[in-house]
């Protein structure tokens, strides 16, 4: 896996960590955000692919500034690596829905400080920036948050935007296209996953709702591509228009 | 009698002499040659105009006559006749005899009356015309003298045309089509009264065997001195025990000009560029001829074209190089081919610079004249003083800057010197002193107009300057000294106002800022109330060559010249200050300067610290942030044609890669952002034909 | 393995790296500011553009290992953290055969697979110590780097010595290579002490 920035302004940065080496198990983006030398690292990823996930962590942040890891939801993919986690780095706290918690305990590290979000959300406080926590509950998880970097304008959504990509793929789905083709080539394989891994149309619309009033230069998956720019609203427009879970079987 | 005017005049003067005479015997068989009939007229005026400088006011009465009489058979006013060949030979013997009594150190006496009149009469002949006024060198800067005469385009990038070179005359040079005006200025630039280049002088032949040559002499002070040596005046023994005047050539008089100062020894030691062909020979003793097939005489056009492929040569050398270094193995023969093409374009690059290196007298030569005839016309009292003849610089600078010098003098004459009672009463001399200099600086020669007058009052200029709305008052209102005095500098500041005869002229201080720019030059400007005011102008050794410093603007390249550099550095934020409406960097305890933020001049979008790489490079007036700096390499300039209304570029240049890069003119730049800085509607935009 | 030394060690070698990467760009900087000084002085600095020339060249390569030393890194730190996650195996099997003795029962598939594991591990730390050895050979190259460019400096001093008059400036400019050179040779010291230290432990653990 390699680090890449994605958002760099003075002391704040985002990081992505992407294009998995393991092939096994899905591929999955790792992100850590930068404030002042302390860090928050947003869905630390699966036990399997801990040791690159930390390698190209390393890359980009010193182990020591790591504060803080964000957890959208209780899936393997995403918190099944926190006791190595925990191991390296003892005094980490880890936000998860508060409804996941019992669960969560369950991937080992019965001692980790572990930090509950209520359902109706939430802030965290790194290197002197707020970060938001945003219900996205049924998206798809049924206690499932994503974060919002209000000074970024960038929002980390989990599932949501999530595609299927091949070994080598971009951070980016094409940011200079302006026809809009690279989104909807990208968009194809994001549908399936959507159409099965999202279980309520009401929750989605929801979503779009209380997403469309935020201002937001990149989208960024845990899976797949980041949206920027236009690639932003385009997602948003085709999301809502797509029909998911309850509502096809 | 300037001597040394007088050591280069006599030898031209006998070849045009001798030229003279072949021509007008091939006219009595060719009378209708027009070529002919010009190169007569052409020896006649130059002979005429160097007798002008020596003030040998019987020679140039009777060239006069002569070239009156040319320029009506030119002008086709007259036909050649047997009488007239007659009279012009006779005429030539006369000149011939002058001459020999310059060279006696003496005046020429009038020439005889009787062939005087016949001449007079020739030239009166059929109609009698005015006689032919000679003009005055112009005041207005002859505009790019070192025109490269090649003119074909090659598209460059976006927008902007690039001139590569082909060969075709440049038409100030070499066409007979021309008129009488261009002529002579053509050929005041070209020879002025000097030839260029004179042989070594005798004394080399008769010294003694136990006493060291001129020559050796030279050598020992240019050690010692650099190739400052102060002449033969101030040689000191070759045994230093004791100083001692030169005993080497008896009966050789004593030739330094009292006006004239030998340069300050500067602090560079010399550079091989710069070393005079040698000292001595300018100051050869009178009516040796021997050794004049030494120097040759070259068309400067076919100079200017052999300097125009050896720029291309130096771009392909460039770009050799870059292909080799990019090339993915190391091949030692290749590396060591380059290494030996690039040492040799080297050399030949410094040869071809130093055939164009002219000593500075040639343009000062014309100085004391300025002076005399404009105090004279002031009634002011003025000792100028000229120090650095023999520094050389750059042919193109020497002819451009003709006009300007003129100007300069005539501007520090008529408006920093004061009348003698002034002067007096202020607790002066009543007579002021002007200096005009050349100091050798490393690869930078530098002129300085100085003069001890009343200085430049900045709230004059200011008022006058907002009177003319060059600048509103609000602008003035904000103005250091320093600024308000360089005002002097803009257009409009000095044009339109009631021309003087001695300054005025149409020609403002801009027009000698504009040609101290054109020439990659520096002007700066130290004033001080009552006490005098300096303006020097800061040249390349050579126009040749520029040395250029790559550098990255996001994903774009351009090139600074590494004269304008100071040094590079890593930005620090919290040296980064805002001052009275500026943006400035603190470099350390004392020096501050203006940050120019390129990414916002010429991106419209600033850098910004900390998000994206940023260094500096610190230019002289200012901070020049980019985001990358990436390395330097000798390139020439090409002129540019471009829409823009900005003057923010030297010209361009072909990097090693192959690209048009564009060359940042750093003065332009800064002085924009000192202009627009303190406007906040206009501080980020890089406001478009705001000039 | 101790997970907090190596963690030590990463903070450490990331300061390094950092204050490695930042020195090298001041060195050539510098060589490249010399370079422009000696432009600015036509031939009279000719010596010195020589010396300014070797210094950006030396730059360039030492920038080269560096880049290389990067990529040595993060095998060495995926190595490290792979024992780590296999260790967690171990140590569950460990702790499982450890409750079965207290209850005196016997599991030989258990104590097989612990074995199986603890092999794993073995055979890791020796590839984690080869991947260290290699980058430490590595660093070693890095320093013979900087000894030949504070060689260069050295050099420096004495063309701008020579230059006289023009030399002050260049003393300047030799000065602050000096000081370069010796932040990237500390700082590169100071990594390579705490490589030492990983594989200290690592031979003394096998």
């Amino acid at each position: 896996m390699k680090a890449a920035p994605i958002f760099e302004a003075g002391s704040h940065r985002w990081w992505i960590i992407y294009d998995q080496d393991e092939h096994r198990v899905i591929d999955s983006n790792v992100y850590v955000i930068e404030s002042n030398e302390q860090t928050i690292i947003l869905d630390p990823g699966g036990f399997e692919i801990f040791p690159q996930v930390f390698a190209a962590l390393v890359e980009a942040v010193p182990p020591s500034s790591l504060k803080a890891a964000f957890v959208s939801h209780q899936d393997p993919d995403i918190a099944s690596s926190l006791p190595l986690w925990h191991a390296c780095n003892e005094k980490m706290e880890w936000h998860i829905p508060k409804l996941w918690e019992g669960f969560i305990r369950h991937y080992g590290a019965l001692d980790a400080p572990l930090q509950n979000i209520e359902d109706t959300g939430g802030s965290i406080i790194i290197g002197g920036r707020r970060l938001e926590f945003i219900p996205a509950h049924y998206l798809h998880s049924s206690a499932n948050f994503h974060l919002y970097d209000p000074e970024a304008k960038i929002l980390f959504s989990g599932d949501v935007g999530a595609a299927l990509l091949p070994p080598g793929h971009d951070a980016w789905v094409d940011r200079r296209d302006k026809t809009g083709r690279a989104f909807a080539e990208h968009i194809s394989k994001a549908k399936y996953f959507h159409e099965r891994w999202m279980p309520s149309n009401a929750a989605k619309k929801n979503w779009i709702e209380r997403v469309s009033q935020m201002d937001i230069q990149y989208l960024c998956p845990q899976h797949g591509a980041i949206y920027s720019g236009d690639n932003v609203k385009r997602f948003l427009d085709w999301f809502d228009k797509l029909t998911v879970g309850t509502a096809i079987i | 009698m300037d001597m040394e005017i007088l050591q280069d005049y006599l030898p031209e003067a006998r070849e045009l002499l001798e030229k003279a005479q072949d021509d007008t015997l091939r006219l009595e068989s060719d009378p209708g040659n027009d070529d002919v009939l010009a190169s007569v007229f052409r020896a006649f005026h130059t002979l005429k105009g160097g007798a002008g400088f020596l003030e040998a006011e019987n020679l140039v009465n009777w060239t006069h006559h002569l070239e009156d009489l040319l320029d009506k058979l030119r002008s086709h006013t007259l036909t050649v006749t047997g009488p007239m060949i007659d009279a012009i030979l006779r005429g030539l013997d006369v000149i011939d005899d002058m001459l020999q009594q310059l060279a006696n150190g003496e005046y020429p006496a009038p020439g005889p009356e009787e062939l005087s009149g016949i001449i007079r009469q020739l030239a009166a002949g059929t109609t009698p015309v005015e006689p032919l006024q000679p003009t005055l060198p112009a005041c207005t800067a002859p505009e790019a003298t070192l025109k490269v005469s090649q003119r074909a385009t090659a598209d460059g990038q976006a927008g902007l045309f690039l001139e590569r070179a082909d060969a075709t005359p440049s038409p100030d040079t070499g066409s007979d089509e021309i008129s009488a005006e261009e002529f002579e200025a053509t050929l005041d630039a070209l020879y002025g009264t000097q030839a260029p280049g004179y042989a070594p002088p005798p004394e080399s032949q008769c010294a003694a065997s136990d006493e060291i040559s001129p020559e050796e002499f030279e050598q020992v002070l240019d050690q010692l001195y650099g190739d400052k040596a102060p002449g033969f005046d101030t040689e000191i023994s070759p045994k230093g025990a004791e100083d001692l005047p030169v005993t080497a050539a008896p009966g050789n008089p004593p030739v330094a000009s009292v006006q004239t100062a030998p340069a300050p020894s500067p602090a560079a030691p010399p550079s091989p560029t710069s070393q005079p062909a040698a000292p001595a020979a300018v100051r050869g003793s009178p009516g040796t001829q021997e050794t004049a097939d030494v120097t040759l005489r070259v068309d400067a056009a076919r100079l200017d074209a052999v300097m125009n492929q050896v720029g291309e040569l130096v771009l392909l050398r460039n770009r050799l190089s870059s292909a080799i270094g990019s090339l993915g193995e190391e091949n030692e023969d290749m590396l060591r081919i380059a290494r030996e093409v690039d040492l040799t374009v080297n050399d030949i690059q410094s040869t071809v610079m130093r055939l164009r290196m002219q000593p500075c007298k040639r343009l000062f030569q014309q100085l004391p004249r300025v002076v005399r005839d404009a105090s004279r016309q002031l009634s002011k009292e003025v000792a100028l003083e000229i120090v650095g003849e023999d520094v050389e610089i750059d042919k193109a600078v020497v002819d451009a800057l003709s006009g300007p010098m003129t100007h300069l003098l005539r501007n520090s004459l008529d408006h920093g010197v004061e009348s003698p009672e002034a002067r007096q009463a202020a607790g002066k001399s009543r007579s002021a002193k002007i200096r005009v200099a050349a100091i050798h600086l490393g690869d930078k020669v530098r002129i300085d107009v100085s003069d001890d007058g009343r200085g430049i009052d900045s709230q004059f200029v200011i008022q006058k300057a907002i009177d003319k709305g060059v600048i509103s008052a609000e602008q003035g209102a904000r103005l250091s000294e320093q600024e308000a005095v360089e005002l002097i500098f803009r257009p409009g500041f000095s044009t339109n106002d009631q021309v003087t005869d001695i300054s005025g002229r149409g020609v403002g201080m801009d027009v000698v800022k504009e040609t101290v720019r054109k020439l990659r030059g520096r002007l700066d400007i130290q004033t001080r109330p009552g006490l005098g005011t300096r303006i020097s102008m800061e040249f390349p050794l050579t126009m040749a060559v520029l040395p250029v410093l790559y550098l990255r603007l996001r994903r774009e390249i351009y090139a600074l010249p590494v004269s304008s550099i100071e040094s590079l550095l890593d930005i620090q934020k919290t040296r980064i200050h805002r001052m009275s409406g500026r943006t400035v960097y603190r470099v350390d305890g004392t020096e501050v300067v203006p940050i120019v933020d390129l990414g916002a001049l010429l991106h419209e979008r600033s850098l910004r610290l900390g998000s994206e790489p940023i260094e500096g490079v610190l230019t002289e007036r200012g901070l020049f942030m980019v985001s990358e700096v990436l390395g330097n390499e000798d390139s020439v300039v090409k002129p540019i044609d471009f829409l823009a209304e900005q003057n923010w570029y030297q010209g361009a240049t072909i990097s090693g890669k192959g690209n048009v890069v564009l060359i940042l003119d750093a003065n332009a730049l800064v002085n924009h952002v000192l202009d627009h800085s303190s406007d906040p509607t206009t501080k980020n935009t890089p406001c478009i034909g705001a000039a | 393995m101790n997970i907090q030394h190596i963690m030590g060690v990463v903070d450490a070698s990331f300061a390094a790296r950092q204050s490695i990467e930042k020195a090298l760009r001041e060195i050539d900087r510098r060589a490249l500011n010399a370079m422009v000084l000696v432009k600015r002085h036509g031939n009279a600095l000719a010596g010195y553009g020589v010396v300014a020339q070797a210094f950006r060249e030396r730059a360039a390569t030492l920038k080269d290992s560096a880049a290389h030393l990067q990529e040595s890194i993060a095998p060495l730190i995926e190595a490290y953290m792979r024992i780590l996650q296999h260790q967690r195996f171990s140590d569950s099997f460990e702790q499982m055969l450890a409750h079965n003795a207290d209850h005196e029962k016997h599991c030989p598939g258990l104590r097989s697979t612990q074995k199986k594991w603890q092999i794993i591990i073995v055979e890791e730390e020796a590839e984690a110590k080869a991947v260290l050895e290699r980058l430490l050979e590595m660093v070693q190259l890095l320093q013979e780097g900087i000894e030949e460019q504070e060689y260069v400096v050295t050099n420096g001093r004495i063309e701008a010595a020579l230059a006289e008059s023009t030399g002050a400036p260049l003393m300047r400019v030799s000065r602050e290579m000096g000081e370069a050179v010796r932040t990237v040779a500390l700082a590169i010291r100071s990594y390579r002490h705490q490589l030492e230290s990983l594989e200290h432990e690592s031979s003394t653990h096998l």
